[in-house]
């Protein structure tokens, strides 16, 4: 006989996997994004602009403003996230929290780079998101309202793992064509995600999420579908700074 | 009640004994100090301690190494948002 108390996470089962095991995962993973990292690079346009010798400043002030809008709305979902996740394991919600707590508003210095480009903080304001950021955020609601918070998290391992993998090489690139002045802010981003460890500190998270053999399957499949919605950004931004505005035209004529 | 004063306008913000230095952002309308992540990782914050009417409180080992591996000395140096203000306290936002 048990109280009627459900999604407490009070069970505190084992984990699926043992450390050694779940290292041995993260290796398998880290080799699945690399080779998503070379399909990123084939397909994507644009996929490695800012690690050139000249930088589209048009493109490049409208990408800061969507990565500081996309970590507005992501981090409600991603708050949202944290009570799916101590449902489940709250050692897991505990190193969530304070992975939240390091990332929640790192918005603000996008900002401030973006504001170094020219923009301003009304205008910033008054741009609306993409459509495919919008679908992002939305496609994180249909997660943890319908399969549970793991693809959240899988999101981030991406995110970060690419980010230590690649950034460096990219703010290299970016202190030359735009100046070390100018992106201070991506600069101290990518202090934290290198300082606190962040893929390491979302693997923990995703290690104690994973439940049985299928999660690992879902956690493959949610790294390739988060690749794919994202691509679609890059060729929604592309489109319409760098192209001629296809995607966005179409968009307003169904509208009409 | 502990004073902030911020070179080189030599403005003046009251705050509480035991605030945080993040409470300077909610003192003007206008940016003071540019913060980031908050919690101390990012290195958004940096400001030089030049006066202090107490010994300025210390940054813990983290943020000493942070200040030293960013270019500044940690002596003499604090991250904003780990910092909190016991007395009259004089800073300055350094270039960078």
């Amino acid at each position: 006989m048990t109280n009627r108390c459900r999604n407490t996470g009070l069970g505190r089962p084992k984990p699926f996997l043992s450390r050694p095991e779940a290292l041995r995962l993260r290796g398998e993973i880290d080799e699945q994004i690399d080779r998503q990292i070379q399909q990123w690079y084939a397909e994507v346009p644009f996929a490695s602009h800012f690690e050139g010798e000249a930088v589209h400043r048009e493109y490049y002030a409208r990408h800061l403003a969507e990565t500081a809008l996309r970590i507005r709305l992501l981090r409600v979902a991603e708050s949202k996230a944290l009570a799916e996740i101590a449902k489940i394991s709250p050692e897991a919600a505990q190193i969530w929290a304070n992975y939240e707590r390091e990332e929640m508003l790192h918005d603000e210095l996008f900002i401030k780079d973006l504001e170094k480009a020219g923009w301003t903080r009304e205008r910033f304001l008054a741009t609306e998101p993409y459509l495919t950021t919008k679908l992002l955020a939305g496609f994180f609601s249909y997660l943890l309202d319908h399969e549970g918070p793991l693809g959240v998290v899988a999101y981030s391992y991406l995110v970060e793992y690419v980010n230590v993998k690649l950034e460096p090489k990219k703010i290299a690139a970016m202190r030359e064509t735009i100046g070390e002045r100018e992106i201070a802010g991506q600069i101290s981003h990518a202090h934290t995600d290198v300082n606190e460890d962040h893929p390491g500190e979302v693997w923990d998270a995703v290690h104690l999420l994973i439940r049985n053999a299928d999660d690992i399957d879902h956690l493959k499949r949610y790294l390739v579908e988060h690749q794919r919605i994202l691509a679609m950004y890059f060729h929604e931004i592309h489109d319409d700074i760098v192209g001629n505005g296809t995607s966005q035209k179409q968009t307003s004529a169904v509208a009409v | 009640m502990p004073y902030v004063t911020l070179l080189p306008e030599r403005q003046s913000f009251e705050l509480v004994p035991g605030a945080p230095l993040t409470d300077l952002e909610f003192a003007s309308d206008e940016t003071i100090v540019e913060f980031g992540c908050r919690v101390g990782s990012c290195g958004a914050c940096v400001v030089e301690i030049v006066e202090c009417a107490a010994s300025p409180e210390r940054g813990n080992d983290d943020e000493r190494s942070f200040l030293e591996e960013l270019g500044f000395a940690p002596d003499r140096h604090r991250l904003a948002c780990q910092t909190r203000v016991q007395a009259d306290i004089t800073i300055r936002v350094p270039e960078r």
